[in-house]
């Protein structure tokens, strides 16, 4: 449960979890990086919950990469634009 | 049956102060101390009328003044959660999810069936099962607000931006399920009085059953929001990926579909040659060779494997 739950209407799919196991990083080590629970980077990994902007941009740090690299487009949006 | 020492000069016969459950006070109150039920002592009588009384107070109370009065000060000055049980032991599926809202009613209605004159039975284990019953219910309740860290209990400074949006929707739906309930219980009344004509004499009930009828309702407001979110989040927070379902495999799909698709761009790109060149090309092998390393990690990298691995 997210909440709000925006995830549940349009989720954003993320690269999250193939980037923590990149960087060889637990749940745990990456949340306190980040400044969340452990149970928030869980639900993030699946899509279940979307990100605010602020904590998009704190991954994008951590990473060392945009946050459109972290963060995809949903392809709904996509169809929609072309 | 029915002794003042010394004081009252009339007695009670003893199925009326059964039922009644109510010491006889009297005028000369020096005396009044020495009460005695045929076979139940003053101390029997103050731990069943009193203590779940006590411990609405104490519970009241004290989340009143850690987490209205004081729980911004408190929190930040110390740094710690104000309210939090953590439970080092990983909860069992029972007192997950559904489970654990359906046990908690049961306990409520064990305990409010064992309050004198709520059920009318004369049954040997309702007349001695209120303290068991009252256990039983206190125990449900702290399995109910410890859940997920007591989150539905957590000041703001205790929660990520996710958990309190979590915390807020949950105080939403249980304002929602109040509100409901008390629209159709004045929906009963109403029809009960005007259209059944019904007699309100017939709901007068002993001193000590309203006392435990009370505590149940208080008890049901303060732990609601913690059944909320047992009910639409049942998975603890220490289960397991597996537990989860098909989570890890469903990021491992999101994430080999999302490889695919930036290589099938990639490839559309350069057969219509509108960017074919060396560049474009590289781009692409990097594309593949990124493709075969995440398939061969997600193959054989599952969480499980990797913690055997370990």
């Amino acid at each position: 449960m997210t909440g709000r739950n925006p995830a549940e209407e349009s989720p954003i799919p993320n690269r999250i979890a193939e980037l923590r196991a990149r960087a060889k990083l637990s749940r745990v080590e990456l949340a306190e990086r980040v400044g969340v629970n452990p149970q928030t980077i869980g639900y993030l990994e699946r899509g279940e919950y979307n990100p605010s902007l602020a904590l998009a941009f704190r991954f994008s740090e951590i990473f060392g990469l945009p946050v459109e690299k972290i963060f995809l487009r949903p392809k709904s949006e996509k169809k929609a634009r072309r | 049956m029915l002794s003042i020492a010394g004081a009252c000069d009339f007695a009670l016969p003893v199925q009326k102060v059964v039922f009644i459950q109510q010491p006889c006070y009297c005028r000369n109150t020096t005396a009044s101390l020495a009460v005695q039920y045929e076979g139940e002592t003053v101390g029997d009588m103050v731990i069943e009328q009193w203590m779940p009384f006590a411990a609405l107070v104490a519970i009241v109370g004290s989340s009143f003044l850690l987490n209205v009065a004081v729980s911004r000060k408190a929190s930040d000055s110390m740094n710690v959660a104000v309210f939090e049980f953590n439970t080092p032991w990983k909860r069992p599926a029972l007192l997950s999810g559904k489970r654990l809202v359906m046990l908690w009613f049961l306990a409520a209605v064990l305990y409010a069936a064992s309050l004198p004159g709520a059920i009318e039975v004369s049954f040997f284990v309702w007349e001695v099962s209120t303290l068991p019953a009252l256990f039983i219910l206190l125990l449900m309740t702290a399995a109910a607000v410890s859940y997920k860290r007591s989150l539905a209990q957590q000041a703001d400074t205790q929660l990520d931006e996710r958990e309190r949006g979590v915390r807020n929707m949950l105080y939403l739906t249980s304002y929602r399920v109040v509100a409901s309930i008390l629209v159709l219980t004045w929906i009963a009344a109403f029809l009960a009085l005007m259209v059944g004509e019904f007699d309100l004499a017939r709901l007068q009930l002993p001193r000590d059953t309203a006392l435990g009828l009370a505590f149940t309702g208080a008890m049901f407001l303060w732990v609601l929001p913690s059944l909320v979110h047992a009910w639409v989040d049942p998975v603890p927070d220490d289960g397991s990926d597996e537990e989860r379902g098909t989570a890890w495999s469903a990021a491992k799909r999101e994430i080999k579909k999302e490889l695919k698709r930036e290589l099938a761009e990639l490839r559309g790109d350069l057969a219509q040659e509108r960017i074919h060149s060396p560049k474009a090309e590289k781009a692409l092998r990097a594309a593949e060779a990124e493709l075969r390393k995440a398939e061969r990690y997600l193959a054989d990298a599952t969480p499980t494997k990797r913690r055997k691995r370990k």
